[in-house]
Order: structure tokens, then sequence, then C-alpha cells
């Protein structure tokens, strides 16, 4: 019985001294990793609206001076950004769609009527690296710069294998070799950006 | 206790490498593979964690309770590996973006939990660190070793550079995981065949 009370005694205390480490580490870091986190966000920002490139090197002060020229954030019932591209105004707002492992959190920045997608970034997914991670790549993003939207409801940009899709017209982006999944979700992410999210930023921005 | 540290070392990087003598840590060989720079995070991340939670189980192990001691490692291997989590977060935003869901997973890595039991428990704080420390480096050898090949026929690449001509056609089956399969066991083939004589 003694031997058992000390188990549960034992236990009970390294627990408490680890959890106490881990919260205070976490304490200490919280605010370097939401300060990341806001800079990573702004930098997507800027980019999917095409004022950045995607492996520009950017310092902290250039990211914050760039968004607080360029973009003008309305909040609703979904948080919109918006800024002026070669004179026109574009939107710019968040999705989130399953993926294969977990919820992709997509950038999406389109024109005003929503027929043409200016930048996509995914903020946030846990995709398999070196395969469905590698929509982070730079060649994947760039095939939906400027890509035309379709009206339909579902393949509204449609993610193909083994078909032509150089036209920035047909509204179609290869597909990630080897990631068959992903890149499904992707299209699933658009369709559901443009035709769940799409008509709520309507809403905010009029 | 009659190992000195540098026998123990060494017998973790080759005599009884925990990839191709324990056959362990064998599901992450396969995950992170296919580009050097992961691996290498992934390799200097499990050392951290191997090193410190055998340091820790070892200074510890006079006082855990037998009965609990299995939920007392997992414990300590876990702190470790949100340490690593966060400090990456925080520290190195791309790279924790890169591994993803990869740093969560070394808290189940085999291997761990292998050198607490096997090693940290019966053996002095220096030279569990020390096993513990050349476990994640004879893991981190070989990983690294898989992901030379498989990033250079994958990719054509090396740590990201390109390295064979734009004319090289890649090996797509080099980038998924059943390569990884064919590499690992060629590799503990190959290796094991002069450990296997020996005896």
């Amino acid at each position: 019985m003694k031997d058992k009370l000390y188990s549960v005694f034992f236990a009970f205390a390294l627990t408490l001294v680890f959890t106490l480490v881990l919260a205070s580490i976490n304490a200490l870091a919280s605010g370097t990793i939401e300060v990341n986190e806001k800079l990573d966000f702004q930098k997507s920002l800027l980019y999917v609206f095409g004022f950045v490139q995607k492996d520009d090197k950017l310092s902290s002060k250039e990211i914050q001076e760039l968004y607080g020229e360029k973009i003008v954030e309305l909040h609703g019932e979904v948080d919109v950004y918006r800024a002026q591209v070669e004179g026109e105004s574009v939107y710019a707002f968040t999705v989130q769609s399953p993926g294969l492992w977990g919820t992709i959190t997509g950038l999406i920045a389109v024109n005003t009527d929503g027929t043409r997608l200016v930048g996509i970034d995914f903020v946030q997914h846990s995709e398999t690296p070196g395969l469905g991670g590698r929509i982070d790549e730079k060649a994947f993003q760039q095939q939906f710069r400027d890509e035309r939207i379709s009206a339909g409801p579902s393949g509204r940009i449609a993610v193909v294998s083994g078909q032509n899709t150089s036209s920035s017209e047909d509204s179609k982006v290869d597909a990630i070799t080897g990631a068959t999944r992903t890149s499904e979700a992707i299209q699933k992410l658009i369709d559901k950006a443009m035709n769940e999210v799409f008509p709520k930023v309507l809403k905010v921005v009029n | 206790m009659a190992e000195s540290k540098k026998e123990t070392f060494m017998a973790n990087i080759w005599k009884n490498n925990p990839v191709i003598v324990q056959i362990l840590g064998i599901c992450s060989a396969l995950a992170v593979t296919n580009n050097m720079t992961n691996t290498l995070i992934m390799g200097i991340g499990l050392t951290f964690a191997t090193g410190f939670s055998s340091l820790t189980i070892s200074a510890l192990r006079k006082y855990i309770p037998k009965n609990v001691r299995m939920i007392v490692q997992v414990l300590i291997i876990a702190t470790y590996v949100i340490i690593l989590d966060i400090v990456l977060k925080a520290y190195l935003p791309s790279i924790s973006k890169a591994l993803g869901p990869y740093v969560g997973l070394i808290i189940t890595n085999c291997i761990i939990m292998g050198r607490a039991e096997a090693y940290a428990q019966s053996h002095g704080p220096v030279l569990s660190f020390i096993d513990g420390v050349s476990a994640g480096v004879g893991y981190s050898l070989i990983l690294l070793l898989i992901a030379f090949i498989r990033e250079l026929l994958g990719f054509g690449s090396i740590f990201g550079l390109r390295v064979l001509p734009e004319s090289f056609t890649p090996w797509v089956i080099m980038i998924t995981a059943p390569s990884a399969f064919f590499i690992i066991g060629t590799i503990i083939w190959i290796a094991r065949t002069p450990l296997v004589k020996k005896k």
C-alpha cells in the first residue's frame, strides 16, 4: 500500500514539475512565436497580392512598412484585406479546408467580381514534407497567379495531372506528383473559398 | 560499469546502431528522408531529445517506482520534445513549418524509449547522456545517407542545392516512401554482412 501511494505521489509530483517547466518556457516564448506568426502572415498577404516574391528576404521592418502602406484591413463576419493592384481593387481572405493530415489554411486573393485568382498561399498545413508539403513551393503557387476562376460550383480551378495547363484562361493547374490527395484538397479549398467565403467577403466590403 | 565513454559512444554509431542493427525508428526514417535539410534537423532534434531524456531518466532512476516507470519516461521524453517544438517555432519558424507534425512524433520514436529502458535505467547520468546522444547521432548518420541518395536521385539536389544538370530526369520513386524501404533494406544488408560474419 505504501509503495502504491509513493508511485501515485511520485507521478503526480513529477508531472507537476515538468508541466510547470513547460508552461514557463511556453510563456517566455509565446511572445516571439506570436510576432513570428504575425509577420509570416503579413508577408503572405504581400505575396498573394504580388507585392513581394515568395523567396524575397525581407526584414520585419520592411514587411511592416510595406504592409501598412499597401494593405487595408476590413473586419466583419470574415476578415478581408484589400489592396490596389495595378489600379484595381483586390480582396484577400483566408479559408480553411481539410487536407490529407490536417486542416489547410489558405490565403487567397481574388479580383472584385471573383473571376480571377490573383494569388494563393498556404499559411498553415500539415501535409507530408516533400510530397504534399510542396504546395508551399513557388512553382506550384505560381501557376495560380492570374488564373481564371470558372463559374461552376465545383472545379473552380481544377488541379489536374497529365494535361496542358499553361494557359491562365483554362482554370486548370498542374497537380503535384505523388500527392494526389493533397492536390484534390487544394481544388476543394478553392471551391470552398469561392462558394462559401467569397459571398461573405462581398458583404463585408459593401 | 567497466564501459568507457568512448566505447559507449562508438557502440551506437556502428555495432549497435539503432537503425541498422536494432531496427528502431524506421517510421521516421521513411518519412523525413526525402530531403537532407529536414533530415538533418530531425536528427539534431532526436539527438537532443534522446540525450537529455536519457540523462534525466538516469538521474532519477533510483527514485522512479518500477510500476510507473514507463509513464514517467514518456512524460520526460514528451517534455523535451515539446521544448524543442517551442524553440523551433520561436527561433527557426521556417524549419518548424517544414517539419510540421514530425517534431511532435519524436515523442513516439522508439529509439528514445529503447535507450531509456535498455541503458539509462541501469547506468549513470553521464554515460546515459553519451549513450543517448550517440544513439541520436547513429540514427542521424543512417538517415542522412538515405536522404542523400533519395534527394540526389529524386530532386537532383543536395541540401536543396542543385548538383545534377537540368537534363537529369528525377526519379519520382525516390521522393515517395517505397524508395526508402529499398534503400534502408540495402543499407542494412550491406552493413550487417561484416557484422554477422564476425559472429
